[in-house]
Parts: C-alpha cells; structure tokens; sequence
C-alpha cells in the first residue's frame, strides 16, 4: 500500500506540471490526448483486468457518446449537460450490446464485441444526415463551463493547458472509480467471474446481470471520455473509432497491466510517447513496433509493466515459495484470462 | 428434524443414453447423507441436476418445501443450496482471504453505486467477522494472506469446503472431497464434515473412498448406471448383494487364460506377423521400479513395483480413484514419473515421448476409448499406426477378431454403439502389432454380454503372445481372464499373487468395499 | 437494380473466397484452437504476389496463383515455428493476443513496403461474358468459381484419403485419443498452417483481380472469416462453408437490393442473432454448463 501511495503522489505532481515542463504546442496536444486514454483504458480494464472479458470493440462506445455531446451542444445544449449525454448515449449503447452479447462466452464474446465495433462504425459512417459521415463533423462549440459568475471557454485550438486541467479532473474521477469499484463488493464479483465463473454462480453471484452491469458502466465512462474528445478536436470523424482504435485501446491496457489502478495510466502514456518518438518514422512503422512490443510484452511480462514491476518487487522483497497476494489494489489478479 | 431435500423421479438423458433414471430419495435436516457409486454411474450428474447445472429431463426437485427444479445455480445458493466440485475450484489468483471475502457475496449487500461511498463501518466489520469464523472453522486462519493456487493439494480441497460453507448454506453438496487423501487426510476432513454438521448444515456427499463414507455418513445411498441400488444405514448397505456385486462387477462363465507361453526364440506373433524379439534376457515386457506420480499435487502413485511378463494377461485393479489409470498413462508416456523408472522389454523409457513408445512395441487402449468421431471405422483402425503404410494383413487380423468392425468398415465411428466402440478402440490398439497392450477400463459402461464378448477377444489375443496389462474396476471379470493381479488401494500395491488366489481372498472385498 | 439472379451470382464469388479462408481458420482451430489472425495478412500477401508478380516480374496470372500459395504457406508454417509453437505453453488469451499482434506487424509491413496505394490486378479473362439464366457472368468470375472449387475439392482429397491429412482429422476429432496412438502433432500441426496459409495466399490472389486492395484488407478479411467460423460452430469444416455462404450472400443481396452500404451490416447482425440462439454456432456442440 505505502508503495502505491509513493507512486500516485508522484504522479499526480508529475501530471499536474507536465504541461509546464513540455510546454510546446504538440506536447501539450499529445498529454490532452494520454489523459483522454487514460479514462478509455481505466474504463476498458474494469472489463479485462477486472472480469476476464476481452472487450474489443470499445472505441465504439467513445465514438457514440462524442457524437451525442457534440450534436447536442451544437444544437445548443451546455457543455456539462453533453458530457451527461454522452455517458447516458454511450451506457443505453452499452446495454443494447451488453445484453446479447454477454450471452456469449470466450472467443464468441470478443469476435462478437469486435464484429459490434465494425458495425457501430459501419453506423457512424452511413448515418450521413446525421453525423456527416466520412466527411467529418465540424463546428463542435468549445467546452464553455459557467459557475456561480466565472465563464471560460476552452478554446483548445490555441490553448491547451486549461483544457488539459478539465481532462485531468475527470482522470481523476475514472481512476478514483476503477478504484473503489475494484475494491467493492461488485469488484469482488467480477474477480470471481473472472477467475472461475461456474464458482462464483455457486456462490451465489448472479453472474450474467454482474457482467451485463460492468459492461454497461465502462461504456458510459468510454461515453464520457468520446465527449472530451469531440470538444477537443471540435472535428468528429467515424476515422478515430474504427476497430484499429478499440485494438490500440486493447494494447494500452495489456501493456500498462491488466487489473491494476496504475496499469491504465502507464499503458497509454508509455505507447504515446513512444509513437511520438516513432513518429519520426512513419505510421506503418510504429505499428510495427508497436506489434512487435505487444509480443514481446506478453511473453516477457504477461501482467504488464505494472505488474512486472511489481513482480520484480514482490521477488525482491523476499517471501520465496509462498505467493503473497499482495494489495489488491484494483480487486483482483492481475493476470489475463481467456475472454 | 424434517426433510430438507427431496429428489422425485430425477431422470436426465444425453441422446440415447441416460445417466440417471428415475432417482428418488431425501436428505433430511442434519444428517450427513453420502452418494456412492462405481465410476460412471451417475452420482456427479446428479449433483449436476440438483444444483442447477444441468436441467432434468424429467422429475422434479424439491428443497425446503419448493420446487427448485431448473433454477440457475446462483438463485439455488440464495436459497441456501451450495456445492463444491469434483476438481477443485478455488479462485487462485486471490488469497485465501479475499477468496472466503468472495464467496460471502451473499452476506453483503449492494452493487457498484454502493461501491462509489463504501459500505457502513458495522457491514465491513461483520464481513470481516464473518470470513474470519470461516477460516477458523476450517483451520486455515494461518494462511489466510498467501495465494489460493500456491496452496498444497490438501489446503485447496479444504478452501473449497470453505468457499461453500462463506455462502452460508443450509444444505451443502460436497463433490469428492476426499479425492486424492490418504487415509488420515480423509479422516480429517471427515471431522471437518461432522463439525459443519454440527454447526447447523446439512450435508450430501459424494464420494468413492468407502471406507471413510461408510464410517462418517448416517446414511449412504448406493447407485449404478444412474439407478438406485440400495439406501439406508451404511453397515446394511455394503453388505447388500446388489452393492457388492455392482462394485466388484460380475463375469459371465469365461475360460481361463492359456497358461503363459515362453519360448527361448522370445519373439511373439500377432495375426501371423511376427514382432520384433524382446532384449536378449528379460522375460519381462514391462518393469516397474519404485514408480511414484504426481498430478500436480495429488500423489496419484507411491513407490510401485510391478511387472508384466511376457505372454502374460495382469490384471491392475482396485476402486475409483486409486491410481490405475495414472498407471497405464505412465507407461504410455503421457504423464511424467515423479520417481522411479519403468522399463519397456527391457529399455527404460524415461524421455522417450508416446510415440516413441508406440514404436518400441506399447500399445494403449485408454480410458473413455478416444475414437475418432467422425472418421470411418477402416480410417480409425489406420490411426493405429502412427508412422508410414498400413499393414493390410494385420487389419485383416482385427477384422477377424471383431467381425462387427468388418460389417461397419465404412461407418462413421461415432454412431457405434458403445461395445463396438471399446473393440474398435482395442482393434485400434492392436494395429501397430504391440508385444504389450495397455488397457484401460474396456468393460465401462457395457452391458454384461458385450463385456464377456471384449473378454474372449482378450484371451484370443493372449493366445496368439500378446501381454496385456489391464486396468479394470470390474475385478471379478479382470480377476477371470488375468493371470496375475495387483490392487492398488490410493496409489499402492495393496495385494498381488496369481488370479485365482485373489479371487477367493476377502482381502479385495474390503479394499473395494470398505466393510 | 440487377437480378436476384445476377446477385447471387455475383455473390458467389464473395463467399468461395470466404470459404478459403474460412476453411484454413478451421484447419487450424480444430487441430491447435489457435483463433490464428495472422491468417488475413496471408490473403492480403497473395494478392501482393499476384500484382508484382503480374506487373512486375510479367507473370501471367495463372502463374501468379501457385506462387502465391507457395508464399502463403511458408509465411503461414513460419509464424507457427516462430511464434506460436514457442508460446503453446502460454493460455489461449495470450496467443490469442499474440496473433493480433502478428496481424498488426504484417499489415503494417506491407503498408511499408508496398505503401497505402490501393492496387488491382489486371485479371485474365475480364473481357468475356457469359449469360446464365438472364444475368451476366465475367470469364474471370468464372475463373474464381472453379479455381475454388478444384481448390476446395483438392484439400478435401487431401484430407480425406493422403495419411497426412487423415492423421490432421485425427488431431483435430480428438486430441488425446491421437497422442495415445503415438501421433506426432507437430507434423500435423505444421501441415494445417502450410494448408491453410496455400488457402489464404489463394483467396488473396483470387480476390485481387476483382476488388481493389491494400494492406487493410488483411484484418477486414480474417474478421469476417473468423466470425464466419464461430458462427459456423468453431472446427468443423461444413459450418465454414455454409457460413461463407451465408455471408456472400447476405453482403450481396443487401448490397444489391437495400444499399451497398448497408451490405456488411446485415450479415454482421445476422450473425449475431444467429449466435444469440445457438451460443455455440449453428453447428456447434450443445454442451452442459460444466
């Protein structure tokens, strides 16, 4: 526990300066966009890390709540209410899907959870009158905030920091709740579904509507982060939700460390950053490495480098032969399981 | 103290064939009532239908005066209806403590808003109350921080029984719960059972260790081929000839095996063909020395020694569980000895892989058969041989052995019946000319004419110089066509000599039967 | 707007070629159930051979063909040795990662080398026209037709009466019952890639005659295909076939008959709903819980 504290201190201080310290326009650009996956893959690890169940559509539910948000705000709403929006769109989506879906198990599940992000991409794209389609919806007003007299409204073309700021609170807000969740009587049903799913009806866990209920509150928070998205970029294309995002989404959090609070906060800011220094390179060839790594990261380090690290920590601070379960800190076992 | 569980006219058919047919019988409140059975005669699928995992095909049951029939499992345990299993299930990844913390996901309340402010201070305190009077009772509390998969065999079989007793059942269903124990762990969890018992529920189990059951339960209920056979006090039960005769099987007249042929040549024939000549000097073809296997943690066998010589039929029996199988999969090269070594016509086998093996002259026929479902009998028979053409005169040979198979050649092997199956497994097995013939359970499963038609072809088969060592729980047809016998009682030669002794000795009665 | 006619044929061709890969995400899943993704990479490689082959090195087609087959099956045998035999020891959701990754690796490889451009190959026989009970076939869909069809006869030949293959069918029926004869599943195993990824290579050369293509397809491709297997009921092979029909046809007739756009999403959905009723695809085993 004291290590984990250690770490959030450091963090949040090294969060809340980074725009200070990388202080030109594209690195700005690219913490807005880290802290934005961060509350994707928070959302996406309750599924994975926290029930087993390979999600792989995801980015789907981010595309439905960052069209929700900035077709409504457009047609006048306020900013606040598109973010409620958004989690309300994305969580009936997530129900509309869930509930089939979750019929299904292992391999069914994911290929079923992927076919639903094609489609839900399928949607977006012909669904013209709408959302523009494959030409993009333009004019998204700027998130405007108005509270007791003090206005601001987040122009992000130009300025990014304050909008980052805004994006780092509802961080906060996703990793508090991945925590508590974890750590609850509901996170403890889903570690059980996880871990042995027969076992946990037996004891009376009632598993379909536990996984159907998880399912449904990681799209809303998924909802949550698209409407961040939609009134950053303030240009909305069915490009940025395609089955290539739900898989890059899928990495970040093997990567990070499936299961762990921390995990989705290093899966995202370590591949960012590396694609940046990739960038030099080209688009092609960081998808290459980024192949490259995954393998290697699941074969080297199956729990990720959070759970690498803390592996390595484990075995250094000695308990040989007897595994200590150490703190849970998210509510359960930080391995993978067949979805 | 009134009926607790009651189980009317329980009947569940897969296709054409039916597990249990027409189960009737009571668990009253406060007893410790034991389910007993040979293998496959459909205890677990009982289980399965009383605790929500599989649907009746007809019958009802009853618990606590309502219907539950059908109910998913998780609506059962919210009644009060809680199992373990047969293998066992705990959460590994979690700690003993965090796995008990789970399994009283019934004594909690609340879903993820609840989660958003945490439980009251008093709930948590009870939680913790709770999972720690849980541990005490099972006598884990010392191992409460490590990891549940880290665990030895033991350990986890007794979690498990804490995992359903954190559920807080009134009625609680215990799979085999003394799987893989020695004598005195048995007894110990025995214990464990009394003191549930005694702390206010009830309890079925499962179970082939006899004698344990026989000594802890009030009252056993016996079944066979999903029938029941007999029920009520233990003592009148094991001594009920129906029992006896279902758990030691029952032979049909056949003729005792040839007496075991040996020349100084040491070659064999099958079907004409001669096999290749064992080493000069054993008169073995198979030799155990101190064999000792693990399944991960449940020592399965301990220290055996046994030998097959050649020409000869042994016979390796002895109840459920106690280690034949692992036995016969030793020799096959499909599970790593712990310790000792086994020699195959003189070589030691270690590091040599199954097909290896096949080459060397083994064949095995395993248990449940393990055909080829949608492949023809004729294409079955050709996977006999691992490596390179077919040999047409042996086929030929099986063909002669069981007509059946020639009438069927083209049929797909799932749709025989389950005696043509065990002779197209064995003609399988017979492909690659064996000296040795492993077999495993070939009767299980087939009605008594079918049984004694698979014996005959075994005697037929040691005729013509092929040794066999037999894996049957049937001991009395074993005990028939072998020449020589071992029992083994939870992973030990309890008794070896020639045949015809053992089948006399009372000593065998008891280690199947516990009386 | 066509034909029905017109439509199912045109149809056809979209559904033997899913058929191929199908089959070959069969072979493997029945004999390693291995979810092998990289497969899609294979097609999208044979229909890169196919156009340097063609326009580059001034192949003919039909010369194209079993060289891209011949690529696919090395490709295929050596992510088996490369990768995923080494980690069979690891749980399903880890090669299942693995393969993903494999996916992404050659999809981008291919974006690299042979850049985003999307190609087409000039197909043989374009130019004539048969009609069939009033609807226009292309000589080249033709070609496709048959192509699949001896390629489909060939592998089930294959399966059927060579040892090799019977022993395949063995592994694939019952794992444990083929180690107890002393099978060795390595050769095997080895055999279903090389088989599947000829397959693969195949559909892609076929295909990149008719659609144009790039990079892309690879995962477009092999989702489609392995939906169509689990719909199908995972392993068994007259399920992907049926299930290849399924969706050429649907994709077609939608596209023809309500809107091209619309195509994917109906086999899709149907799919889905298919998989809501039979949870383990229209052929699949219905097994008890435990």
């Amino acid at each position: 526990m004291r290590w984990s504290l250690v770490w959030l201190v450091l963090g949040a201080a090294a969060a809340i300066a980074a725009p200070h310290v990388f202080d030109s326009l594209t690195a700005r650009h690219l913490l807005v966009l880290i802290a934005i996956n961060v509350i994707l893959v928070s959302s996406l690890d309750l599924l994975i890390g926290g029930a087993g169940l390979l999600s792989l559509g995801h980015a789907g539910f981010m595309g439905v709540g960052a069209y929700a948000s900035a077709l409504l705000v457009k047609a006048g709403w306020a900013f606040p209410l598109g973010i409620v929006a958004a989690l309300v769109a994305a969580a009936v989506a997530g129900l509309v899907v869930g509930v089939p879906a979750l019929r299904l198990k292992g391999h069914y599940f994911s290929v079923v959870t992927f076919i639903v992000g094609i489609i839900i991409t399928i949607l977006m794209t012909n669904m013209v009158d709408l959302t523009r389609g494959p030409m993009g919806l333009t004019g998204i007003p700027f998130a405007r905030l108005e509270l007791f007299g003090w206005e601001h409204t987040f122009r992000t073309i130009i300025e990014k920091v304050g909008y980052y700021y805004l994006t780092l609170v509802f961080v906060a807000l996703a990793l508090l709740l991945r925590w508590r969740l974890g750590r609850s009587r509901f996170g403890r049903a889903l570690a059980a579904i996880k871990g042995d799913e027969n076992l946990a009806e037996s004891v009376g866990i009632a598993t379909y509507r536990t996984k159907v209920t998880a399912f449904v509150i990681a799209a809303a928070v998924a909802g949550v982060a698209g409407a961040l998205y939609a009134h950053y970029a303030v240009f909305l294309s069915p490009d940025s939700f395609t089955f290539v995002d739900s898989f890059d989404l899928f990495v970040m959090n093997l990567l990070g460390g499936a299961g762990t609070v921390l995990g989705p906060v290093v899966g995202p800011t370590f591949l960012v950053v590396v694609s940046s220094l990739l960038r030099n390179l080209s688009p092609a060839l960081s998808h290459v490495v980024y192949g490259v790594i995954l393998i290697v990261v699941i074969v080297v380090l199956p729990s990720g480098i959070v759970g690498g690290v803390r592996n390595v920590a484990a075995r250094l601070q000695g308990g040989a032969g007897r595994g200590r379960a150490g703190d849970a800190e998210a509510g359960s076992g930080s391995g993978q399981r067949a979805g | 103290m009134g009926e607790l569980l009651r189980l009317e006219h329980l009947t569940r058919n897969f296709g054409g064939f039916t597990a249990v047919s027409d189960l009737s019988f009571h668990v009253d409140e406060g007893e410790v009532l034991g389910l007993v059975g040979p293998n496959g005669a459909g205890k677990t699928t009982t289980f399965n239908l009383v605790t929500g995992f599989l649907k009746p095909t007809s019958g009802r049951v009853v618990f606590r005066g309502e219907d539950v029939t059908g109910l998913p499992p998780h609506q059962l345990a919210r009644r009060g209806l809680v199992r373990t299993f047969q293998h066992t299930r705990v959460f590994a990844a979690l700690s003993v403590e965090e796995n008990v913390r789970v399994a009283s996901h019934m004594r909690e309340r609340g879903g993820p808003l609840r989660a958003l402010f945490g439980a009251a201070p008093a709930e948590r305190e009870a939680l913790r109350e709770h999972v720690a009077a849980v541990l005490q009772t099972v006598g884990l509390s010392g191992r409460r921080g490590d990891l549940a998969g880290g665990l030895a065999y033991g350990e986890q079989r007794v979690l498990e029984i804490a995992l359903a007793l954190a559920a807080a059942p009134r009625l609680l269903l215990l799979d085999e719960p003394f799987a893989g124990m020695n004598e005195t762990e048995s007894s110990r969890t025995m214990d464990l059972i009394h003191a549930i018992r005694a702390a206010g529920t009830t309890v079925l189990v499962i179970d082939h260790h006899m004698r344990t059951m026989a000594r802890g339960c009030d009252r056993l209920v016996v079944v066979d081929y999903g029938v029941k056979l007999a029920e009520g006090e233990p003592e009148a039960v094991t001594n009920d000839e129906r029992v006896i005769r279902a758990y030691m099987g029952a032979s049909e007249e056949l003729r005792a095996p040839q007496p075991v042929r040996g020349g100084p040549s040491g070659a064999g024939v099958v079907g004409g063909v001669s096999t290749p000549e064992l080493q000069v000097g054993t008169a073995d073809v198979l030799r155990f020395e101190g064999v000792s296997v693990s399944y991960g943690r449940v020592r399965a066998l301990q220290d055996v020694d046994l030998r097959v010589g050649r020409g000869e039929i042994v016979a390796l029996v002895g109840a459920n569980g106690a280690g034949k199988t692992t036995a016969l999969r030793a020799v096959s090269g499909l599970l790593a000895l712990g310790s000792g070594r086994i020699e195959l016509l003189g070589r030691p086998v270690a590091g040599l892989g199954p097909a290896a093996r096949v080459r060397l002259g083994l064949a095995h026929c395993p248990e449940g058969r393990e055909i080829f479902p949608r492949m023809s009998v004729r294409e079955n028979l050709e996977m006999g041989v691992p490596v390179g053409p077919v040999d047409e005169t042996v086929l030929e040979h099986v063909y002669e052995l069981f007509p059946r198979l020639r009438e069927r050649t083209w049929q797909s092997a799932g749709s025989l019946s389950g005696g043509e199956q065990q002779m197209l497994a064995i003609g399988r097995a017979l492909m690659s000319s064996p000296q040795l013939l492993l077999l495993d359970e070939p009767t299980l499963g087939l009605a008594p004419l079918l049984a004694r038609e698979v014996g005959e072809a075994l005697l037929r088969l040691n005729d013509e110089g092929v040794s066999v060592l037999l894996v049957e729980q049937n001991a009395v047809l074993a005990l028939a066509v072998a020449h020589r016998a071992y029992v083994l009682e939870n992973g030990n030669i309890a008794l070896s000599g020639p045949a015809a002794e053992l089948r006399e000795d009372d000593a065998i009665k008891r280690v199947y039967l516990g009386a | 707007m066509e034909t029905v006619v017109q439509l199912v044929l045109n149809a056809l061709h979209a559904t033997s070629l899913y058929a191929l890969v199908a089959l070959g995400l069969t072979l493997i899943l029945g004999v390693l159930d291995i979810a092998d993704f990289a497969q899609g990479a294979l097609y999208m490689v044979g229909a890169y051979v196919a156009y340097y082959a063609t326009s580059g090195l001034g192949l003919s087609f039909f010369l194209a063909l079993p060289l891209a087959m011949a690529v696919g099956s090395l490709l295929a045998m050596t992510n088996y040795v490369a990768v995923y035999r080494p980690l069979r020891r690891f749980s399903g959701a880890t090669t299942f990662i693995a393969a993903l990754g494999l996916l992404l690796i050659l999809q981008n490889l291919a974006l690299l080398f042979f850049g985003a451009d999307f190609r087409l190959v000039r197909a043989p026989f374009a130019g004539v026209r048969f009609g069939v009970l009033g609807a226009t076939w292309t000589g080249y869909q033709v070609f496709i037709a048959s192509s699949v069809a001896v390629l489909l006869l060939l592998t089930w030949l294959f399966l059927k009466l060579t040892p090799i293959g019977k022993r395949l069918r063995a592994v694939s029926q019952n794992r444990k019952g083929a180690l107890v004869v002393g099978l060795d599943p390595f050769r095997v195993e080895l055999v279903a890639f090389a088989l599947a990824g000829a397959l693969a290579g195949a559909a892609g050369t076929l295909a990149s005659g008719v659609n144009a293509f790039d990079p892309s397809i690879a995962a477009i491709v092999v989702i489609t295909a392995f939906a169509i297997v689990l719909f199908a009921g995972m392993g068994r092979v007259p399920g992907a076939i049926l299930g290849a029909l399924h969706v050429g046809l649907a994709e077609t007739l939608t596209g023809g008959l309500v809107n091209t756009q619309y195509a994917e999403l109906t086999a899709f959905v149907l799919m889905i709903v298919v998989l809501l009723f039979r949870p383990r695809g229209l052929f699949g085993a219905q097994e008890a819980k435990l």
